[in-house]
């Protein structure tokens, strides 16, 4: 058996280098010869000195064997020897790149700490002897498997060059719990992670034995945007209020500006003096109510980009027109007027269709064909072809709330006595929402084709409805549920997130809103049911920051997206129907696409992801790494002979260059 | 290439010019011998001794102090200037610049001397005298002399200067000026050659000459060396070390002959072969100048 075998064979042809040096020598053995004038000077020099003859003799011998030795060793260190105990241990190495948020940080030389670890793991797949396998994660966001457990150190270094750049936060600890799955059955695997430090968790993956952990960059300063967040104002009930954080990651006290704009129009700049290693925070109150991108800008030019900018959607709240038809009643048109964005008409005369994007109230009156669209009917004193008004009833008094409905949220009416109301008896399905006692409707949505309506039977003048503070969150709540997600603020995400959204706005369960006829005579249930069957089926596509198109799962008029690992503001829409197949894409065809969404667009949901952490904005290493640089695989394995064959190499011609300038050796 | 054409001649004759004119009776024009005898210009003053030509006494002295005192008076007589040419193999080592450089200055000092009516005489000399140009006079000899130096050949196993100032002593029916040209690679030494000159009463004047690359080698490595005169052959290991010292020593050796010179009030030239001859003679020129 032999003790030492060679992971690469092929080296020996490099022991043909001693030809040309056997050749050389020969060819150097005989002197050039130079005649000079006179010997006097000459012989006087070298009398002082004489050389050993025995000495000339050896020295172009020993030159020559210096030479050869260096081949040799250079032939062995090229063959990889290998001892046989290690040629029987071929190791499994899992490579866990960072490329997290921090990662894209730009380093003194101009590169990224991503660029930088990409070189760095070259360096570690190219020290992979015969036989040493490799799979590569990544630890940005969430950990990923880029490239499983493989030999070929092509598709290794093509995996690690493709790697992509994300805005994700650190999930080091993640990735190294899948690298131990991955080496579940192998206990001599290793792990080698390269990261820049920027994770709070170092300390116990450095406590991990198994796990080696190699830095990239340096320690940098930061000015980051840490928090923005927007909600609804307090104060202004249309209005927004804006929360911002920032933080200087660093040593010395920070100056800067944040510039705001809405939808490219500067809106606001804040200058702030930030100490080191402080936050500052700063409310702003009275934003528009206009709607758009609410982009926060830190004017500062630093080491990471990505959380220099806090982005925000605005949805545009637009005034709902509400025509109400009724003789006189100040409890609800005083209601109707008290919710903002409510543009009220009132008239005596009811329309034949509810108008265009906007709400109907009859109050009392009821025509024989209820009019189109959204409809509320109070107290209604008639029949129509929706309902037959029945007798009034024996004991108005609310029985029972349907809390799961949007209609009734925060709406406590226990014990409440409804005067005046009266059985109706529906001609079509309905969704009792508060009955009495014996179940009798009081407050009913009905479904049908040409636009959900509501009947809310209580004479407003008799009981004390219109006293409590339940009825204006009834109407509230009957107005705003008939506008569906129009309106609705979404909070920005941060990276590495998840987050479910309804699009039901899209689907049938969604209040339907009748098309406005242009021709009375059309048959609207037909025009209803076709476009209920057109918004049905249409599956979701995501659009990123960078335009990328990804393909939805919908379930439920629910729909999950993220993690997000890019800042920016992303779209949930309908997908096209001729890519609705499509896997990823990233085409001028979809950017076109994208650019066409109006922010008017009900089936088009805006999310904002800004970056907003602390430990990835936070460039400074927790604690000290080693840099990878120069060791190769061989601190893993340890034992390797080449390296110190190499070495001995190096020194050997080191040695033979210095006994040559003393003309020690020839 | 001719060693003298007419561009050459043309030459000497500005450098002749310009010996009179500037340097008049500095160099070799108008000089005389040291000898002291029938002249007309006052020299010198001798005690009277019976036998004295009473002619020459000195009756103003005598009848002022009552001294006898005999006037002495220089004898003009032609200045012999004899050259003294080395044609060994060391002179002609490479391309022969140092041979045919010094038998240019020959020529040169040779005209300017036979314009002013000196006599010259040359010697080509190796490890013994090779060849013989008789004293000569007059300006309409110089095409022979030229002639000599243009047949001359190197040859020789060695260069030995002392047989070549013996052979001069003996050959020189008078003693005069001796203008050595040579690289002064005398196995033997040149010193005892020169020590021979001053001894009889000779004025020696050394033009040394030696090409850059001889003061500044730049061989490294092994090396076989062989000696273009002898044709000894070493093989030596040459360092930048041993490269130093070389230098080293050729420049004492360059300082030494500055330092016999010195000792003994001889003239003495260096030059380097990169220095054309005309300048080499004009530099002489100035500095017989600011010595004479």
């Amino acid at each position: 058996m032999n003790i030492l075998e060679f992971a690469n064979p092929s080296g020996w042809w490099w022991a043909a280098l001693a030809i040309p040096i056997l050749l050389l020598y020969i060819l150097k053995i005989r002197l050039r010869r130079q005649t000079v004038p006179t010997l006097l000077f000459w012989d006087r020099l070298f009398d002082e000195k004489k050389p050993r003859a025995w000495w000339q003799r050896l020295r172009h011998l020993l030159s020559l064997l210096l030479q050869l030795a260096f081949v040799a060793l250079l032939v062995a260190a090229l063959l990889d020897p290998l001892w046989s105990w290690q040629k029987n241990q071929q190791r499994h190495i899992v490579l866990v790149v960072d490329n997290s948020a921090s990662m894209q940080a730009i380093e003194q030389d101009g590169a990224s700490r991503l660029d930088a670890a990409r070189a760095s793991a070259g360096v570690l797949i190219r020290s992979m002897r015969s036989g040493d396998r490799m799979a590569v994660l990544s630890a940005g966001g969430r950990s990923n498997v880029v490239l499983g457990m493989t030999d070929y150190q092509r598709a290794l270094l093509e995996a690690v060059d493709t790697l992509p750049a994300t805005d994700g936060p650190t999930d080091v600890t993640a990735a190294v719990a899948a690298a131990e799955r991955l080496l579940a059955d192998d206990e001599q695997g290793e792990i080698v992670v390269l990261t820049d430090g920027c994770l709070d968790d170092l300390e116990a993956l450095q406590a991990n034995e198994r796990v080696k952990i190699y830095g990239v960059g340096g320690p940098q300063d930061n000015l980051a945007i840490t928090r923005y967040q927007v909600r609804r104002s307090l104060l202004d009930a249309i209005g927004y209020q804006v929360l911002l954080d920032v933080t200087n990651f660093s040593d010395e006290p920070r100056d800067c500006r944040v510039e705001l704009t809405l939808s490219d129009d500067l809106v606001d700049v804040l200058p702030l003096e930030i100490e080191p290693g402080a936050t500052v925070t700063r409310i702003l109150d009275h934003t528009s109510a206009a709607g758009g991108e609410l982009v926060a800008k830190l004017d500062t030019t630093d080491a990471l980009a990505t959380d220099d900018t806090g982005v925000a959607v605005l949805p545009k709240r637009t005034p709902v027109p509400v025509q109400l038809v009724s003789e006189g009643n100040l409890f609800l048109q005083g209601v109707l007027e008290s919710i903002p964005l409510v543009d009220l008409q009132v008239t005596t005369e009811a329309p034949s269709v509810a108008p265009a994007e906007g709400i109907l109230v009859l109050d009392r009156v009821v025509p024989q064909q209820l009019p189109a669209g959204r409809v509320i009917v109070v107290d209604p004193q008639g029949s129509c072809d929706a309902w037959t008004l029945g007798e009034p009833m024996a004991q108005p008094i609310v029985a029972s709330v349907d809390e799961e409905s949007p209609l009734t949220q925060h709406v406590r009416l226990d014990n409440v006595l409804f005067p005046g109301a009266r059985q109706l008896n529906f001609t079509g399905p309905v969704d009792p929402l508060i009955q009495d006692p014996l179940d009798s409707p009081l407050l009913a949505r009905i479904r049908r084709g040409g636009g959900d309506a509501v009947v809310l039977s209580c004479n407003l003048e008799k009981g004390d409805l219109p006293l409590r503070i339940a009825f204006p969150v009834l109407m509230k709540n009957t107005i705003e549920w008939f506008q569906g997600n129009s309106g609705e603020l979404r909070p920005a995400l941060a990276t590495g997130r998840m987050v479910s959204l309804d699009v039901s706005s899209t689907a049938t369960d969604a209040p339907q809103q009748a098309p406005v006829a242009e021709n009375d005579d059309e048959p609207e249930d037909l025009a209803v049911v076709e476009s209920a069957e057109t918004t049905t089926a249409r599956p979701m596509e995501l659009i990123s920051p960078t335009q990328q198109t990804i393909p939805l799962a919908t379930t439920d008029d629910q729909v999950t997206i993220g993690p997000l690992l890019e800042t920016g503001l992303w779209t949930v829409r309908p997908a096209k129907e001729n890519d609705g197949n499509a896997a990823l894409t990233n085409t001028s065809a979809g950017q076109d696409d994208a650019s066409v969404e109006s922010d008017d667009d009900p089936s088009v949901i805006r999310v904002a992801c800004n970056l907003v952490n602390l430990a990835e904005s936070d460039l400074r290493p927790r604690g000290e790494l080693d840099d990878v640089e120069g060791r190769g695989l061989l601190t893993l394995g340890g034992q390797s002979l080449w390296f110190y064959l190499t070495l001995l190499a190096a020194a050997l011609i080191a040695a033979e260059w210095w006994l040559y300038q003393r003309r020690i050796v020839g | 290439m001719p060693l003298f054409d007419s561009e050459f001649l043309k030459r000497l004759e500005y450098l002749s010019l310009v010996s009179r004119r500037v340097f008049r009776g500095r160099l070799l024009a108008q000089r005389r011998t040291k000898q002291l005898g029938g002249g007309i210009e006052f020299a010198d003053h001798r005690e009277y001794s019976p036998g004295d030509d009473l002619r020459y006494l000195d009756w103003n002295i005598y009848a002022r102090y009552g001294d006898v005192l005999l006037k002495r008076f220089q004898e003009e007589e032609d200045l012999h200037v004899y050259f003294l040419v080395d044609v060994s193999l060391s002179m002609s080592h490479g391309s022969g610049e140092k041979f045919d450089y010094a038998r240019r200055v020959a020529a040169a000092l040779a005209y300017i001397a036979l314009a002013d009516l000196a006599r010259v005489s040359m010697l080509a000399y190796s490890d013994t005298v090779k060849d013989v140009l008789p004293l000569t006079r007059g300006k309409n000899r110089v095409l022979s002399v030229l002639r000599f130096l243009e047949n001359l050949e190197p040859s020789g196993a060695e260069t030995r200067l002392q047989a070549a100032a013996t052979s001069l002593v003996h050959r020189a029916t008078r003693s005069g000026l001796v203008i050595v040209l040579s690289d002064l690679y005398d196995q033997q030494g040149f010193r005892e050659g020169l020590d021979l000159l001053r001894y009889r009463r000779f004025e020696p004047h050394v033009i040394q000459m030696h090409t850059a690359a001889e003061a500044n080698p730049t061989w490294l490595g092994d090396i076989e060396l062989e000696d273009s005169e002898t044709g000894d052959r070493r093989k030596l290991t040459i360092t930048e070390r041993k490269l130093r010292q070389y230098k080293q020593l050729y420049q004492e050796f360059l300082e030494s002959i500055d330092h016999y010179c010195r000792t003994y009030s001889l003239s003495c030239t260096r030059t380097t072969t990169d220095l054309p001859f005309d300048e080499l003679i004009l530099r002489m020129m100035r500095t017989a100048g600011m010595t004479a």
